[in-house]
């Protein structure tokens, strides 16, 4: 076991083993989702046999990769998938990521996959804003929004924007880097109260700009975001369309990175936003 | 083809959300979103056992318009919200 540390959250509660030096590698990667006390459903197994890492979810294979870098994505997908099927059964969860700002606002990010979720919440948390997640955020029809803390997942286009996180270990070739927010600065919180959704859409070279998105509009993205909508469909349409009432949603147009920031900061501090 | 005078009911297992802006309906038979703007909301809002001439005639009257270029309307977004599974004729 990696020291025999239970890792988790909604539900997905887990220990690793591994033989080093990728046993510190992962846990360094999951140090942000760390359960201390929690009890473990099920083990992740990790081993090298004949050149390849072969991952083991309790007695299932996962599947195979022939580097450590290749074995740790594989880890960090399966516990993705779980984590959201889990958290998907108690809550809506969308695919957004989730920042607190220093004043106590939480913002919701929410957007597909490759529009800068995660290099827009790296800026933030850069500029002094507590974590919750880069991935999926479990909703309470309330607006409130709890934490998956998983490693910021940041890819291969990202990098040169935050030089400070290469974890150092990682090959050349690799796609991704799994950095835990804390080595930004940042701190974990494990809920915030959601004061304001952005749909961020990152567009090289265009003039980063905002706008008002209306409530009906606002709650169609949302619930267009929501992981396992087809099941769940009644509860998390009412749960997104309460929160796409109650906060104020803005696109974003992301074409630079700081600008991002400056912007998703400025509307925080708005009177309708802030708290 | 639906007809000016058949009577229109919303379909089973539907859930709205109402908005300023327009309404989202979560079919739960189909496992399908739908979103309406403003306008669609508002004859939506009439079909709930009327005919689509019936909701065309009160809706030109709330709006002071023609009634031939309301109805057209009207009858093209009820067969549309029929052919989608939203509406069904009342005595189905």
């Amino acid at each position: 076991m990696v020291g025999t540390l239970v890792y988790g959250r909604h539900g997905h509660l887990f220990e690793v083993s591994a033989p080093e030096p990728l046993r510190t590698r992962i846990r360094t990667a999951l140090a942000t989702l760390r359960a201390p006390g929690a009890e473990p459903v099920g083990r992740y197994a990790l081993t090298l046999r004949q050149r390849e890492w072969h991952l083991r979810w309790d007695d299932e294979p996962v599947g195979s990769r022939p580097d450590p870098d290749g074995a740790l994505l594989l880890l960090h997908w399966h516990i993705n998938q779980r984590t959201i099927a889990t958290s998907s059964q108690a809550r809506t969860t969308v695919h957004a990521a989730l920042a607190q700002s220093p004043a106590g606002e939480g913002v919701l990010l929410a957007a597909p996959m490759e529009s800068g979720k995660t290099t827009t919440v790296t800026g933030l948390l850069r500029a002094g804003w507590d974590f919750l997640t880069d991935e999926a955020a479990a909703l309470d029809p309330d607006g409130t929004a709890w934490a998956y803390p998983k490693p910021l997942t940041l890819d291969r286009g990202s990098w040169r924007l935050f030089p400070e996180l290469d974890p150092g270990d990682v090959a050349p070739a690799a796609l991704s880097w799994l950095v835990p927010a804390t080595r930004t600065g940042a701190r974990v919180v494990p809920s915030t109260q959601v004061r304001m959704v952005v749909l961020p859409a990152y567009r090289g070279g265009e003039p980063t700009r905002h706008e008002r998105v209306p409530p009906s509009q606002a709650a169609l993205v949302l619930a267009q975001s929501a992981f396992h909508l087809d099941r769940h469909g009644a509860r998390d349409l009412g749960c997104v369309s309460a929160l796409a009432r109650s906060v104020p949603t803005y696109r974003l147009v992301v074409g630079d990175l700081a600008e991002a920031v400056q912007a998703i900061s400025e509307l925080a501090a708005r009177p309708e936003v802030a708290a | 083809m639906t007809g000016v005078e058949d009577l229109l009911c919303p379909a089973d297992g539907l859930h709205e959300e109402w908005f300023e802006d327009g309404i989202l309906i979560w079919d739960e038979t189909r496992a399908l979103l739908h979103h309406l703007d403003l306008r669609a909301a508002l004859v939506w809002s009439l079909l709930d056992g009327r005919s689509l001439g019936q909701a065309a005639a009160e809706l030109a009257q709330e709006l002071g318009a023609a009634p031939g270029v309301v109805q057209q309307d009207v009858l093209t977004l009820g067969r549309r919200l029929r052919s989608r599974g939203l509406l069904r004729p009342c005595d189905a």
